[in-house]
């Protein structure tokens, strides 16, 4: 395989050239170099092209043994390239890497946000408002009847404010509670109001037992 | 007889309101505890006017931050 492509060279070099010697010495240096360019073809395809163009001007700048130690000198630079390209590679995927590590403390903090509002939450919870009447009455049946009458009524009206009604023998006590002092004031005013009517209208029964007395005393 | 309120803030400390209803000669007990029924939804008219005019005032002083201004006028 070799020979045929040496012989074309030589052909080439003597048709070229006028002096014998000259084309004796140089046909020698012709068939050393096509091996080295068929070794280098065989390593890698892409720097093959590279060392033929190469291998032309270094021999016909400078003599013959200044030509393998270019190639070699071409040969090392093109093996370099590849790694090079490795190289820059490398910093990019490690970029990629660090850009990816700095999202996912991103990431993280945003489940942590709900924590303060929830806290907050907790705060707002521990600010409720408590206010509370005592009214004494005669008897625990005027006391009951009261708080039934109050309970029905105040019940409908107040769904905001949580409302709590408690007999304890003549005493009803009423407990409110809530955040906004705005709802106090509606909620205790409406039950005030109510607290004096059902305090006018108790003293009936007491009139109706007066008025049977009478009765009994006229037959 | 006393009818009496007690208001519990968020500090938790209580703050009483009284009425006294006490019957005078031969009055009637009822008639007096409504008439202190009038006089204890003054005192809250009163009582919680002021609350809820620190809580404005409160909202007023810090506009962008009016959770906290109301906190610290519950308080």
């Amino acid at each position: 395989m070799q020979d045929p492509s040496g012989d074309k060279v030589c052909r080439a070099g003597g048709e070229e050239d006028g002096e014998d010697g000259q084309h004796t010495s140089r046909v020698h240096d012709t068939e050393a170099d096509p091996h080295h360019t068929e070794a280098s073809s065989h390593r890698t395809e892409g720097s093959s092209h590279l060392t033929e163009t190469s291998s032309r001007p270094s021999e016909a700048e400078n003599g013959h043994d200044n030509s393998p130690h270019v190639n070699r000198a071409q040969d090392v630079g093109t093996q370099a390239s590849p790694q090079g390209s490795l190289n820059s590679r490398v910093p990019v995927e490690a970029r990629v890497v660090v850009e990816e590590a700095a999202i996912a403390p991103q990431g993280e903090q945003a489940p942590i946000i709900p924590g303060p509002s929830g806290d907050a939450a907790t705060t707002a919870g521990s600010r409720l408002l408590e206010f509370s009447v005592t009214v004494p009455f005669r008897t625990a049946v005027e006391a009951n009847i009261a708080c039934r009458t109050l309970a029905s009524n105040i019940q409908q009206q107040q769904v905001m404010v949580q409302q709590e009604f408690t007999v304890n023998d003549t005493i009803l006590t009423v407990r409110w509670t809530t955040e906004d002092p705005v709802l106090f004031r509606t909620s205790i005013n409406a039950f005030l109001d109510q607290l004096s009517l059902v305090v006018r209208n108790i003293p009936r029964p007491v009139f109706m037992a007066v008025f049977k007395q009478g009765r009994g005393r006229n037959n | 007889m006393e009818l009496s309120g007690e208001y519990v803030g968020c500090d938790g400390e209580p703050q009483r309101l009284r009425v006294s209803c006490e019957a005078s000669g031969d009055a009637d007990p009822l008639q007096s505890l409504s008439a202190g029924v009038v006089r204890m939804k003054e005192l809250v008219a009163e009582f919680f006017g002021t609350l809820v005019e620190q809580d404005a005032q409160g909202l007023a002083e810090d506009p962008d931050d009016a959770l906290d201004g109301s906190r610290t006028s519950a308080c």
